[in-house]
């Protein structure tokens, strides 16, 4: 199967109860990969992985877990053989996104571009937590980055283009400009 | 027990100067600190502080729900890399 059909989406860690049920640790924002029917593949590389199919999924309250069940896995000693598989999604499943929400696949690689003069200056790597998202921007030069990613910063993101353009303040994209206090 | 309201909030005088300066001249740059204690004032509403999170300054915006809150609450200093996956969004 080929690598960038199929997207991470959690990690099976233990067996639920004596009917088959699996926990997942989500290693993605959409519940609803972990909770809507339909197929994924299981298994410890993507190369040995079989295709299964989701019956039901569930979040456990207060933990940061999901119990799902799989066609096929009606036993504990089935879903135990399962434990330490990783779980993947079909890519072409686009998550449903709220408007000002973007999927990080979409975002990595875009070109960014500074809006003041309209230079390229890198392109977009990851996205990390802190406060806000922030973009985490891999520089011609080969350094890195991180730029909030608010309006006020980062005020055009053509995704059809891949184009990103960031209004830098001093400091910003290269931190010794910056201030200290 | 509480802090005292007749002291008002703690704001690091060097970050709250510089803040106010550049408010009086409509300035923006990034401003590094470590004041990770400072509380977050309305002053700095707009800015982008960076910081410190013990090895590196990360940027942080401030906008108005973060009134009230400390500079440190929004810069983690342990970085959980359990669960890293591309599967995420982003919101602007």
């Amino acid at each position: 199967m080929p690598m960038q059909q199929w997207l991470e989406i959690g990690k099976v860690v233990a067996a639920q109860g004596l009917r088959g049920e699996v926990r997942v640790q989500p290693a993605t924002d959409f519940a609803e990969r972990l909770t809507r029917p339909g197929v994924r593949l299981v298994g410890r590389s993507l190369d040995d992985g079989r295709v299964l199919r989701l019956q039901s999924g569930r979040a456990i309250p207060g933990k940061e877990l999901f119990v799902c069940r799989f066609e096929g896995i009606e036993e504990r000693n089935a879903a135990e053989n399962l434990v330490g598989s990783t779980l993947w999604s079909d890519a072409a499943e686009r998550p449903v996104l709220a408007a000002g929400e973007f999927w990080l696949p979409d975002l990595m690689g875009a070109r960014v571009f500074r809006q003041d003069t309209g230079e390229a200056i890198g392109e977009v790597s990851d996205m990390t937590r802190a406060g806000n998202d922030l973009l985490v921007i891999r520089l011609s030069g080969g350094q890195t980055v991180m730029v909030p990613f608010v309006h006020a910063l980062v005020p055009v993101v053509d995704l059809e283009a891949g184009r990103i353009e960031v209004a830098p303040i001093p400091g910003l994209l290269d931190p010794a400009e910056a201030d200290e206090a | 027990m509480g802090r005292s309201l007749k002291k008002g909030v703690f704001v690091a005088d060097h970050l709250l100067r510089k803040i106010e300066t550049m408010n009086s001249k409509n300035e923006k740059r990034v401003i590094k600190t470590w004041s990770r204690a400072s509380t977050i004032v309305p002053q700095m509403i707009g800015h982008t502080i960076a910081v410190h999170n013990g090895k590196e300054h990360l940027p942080v915006y401030v906008t108005e729900q973060m009134v009230g809150q400390k500079l440190g609450e929004f810069v983690p200093t342990r970085v959980f890399k359990g669960h890293a996956g591309k599967d995420k969004k982003g919101k602007r």
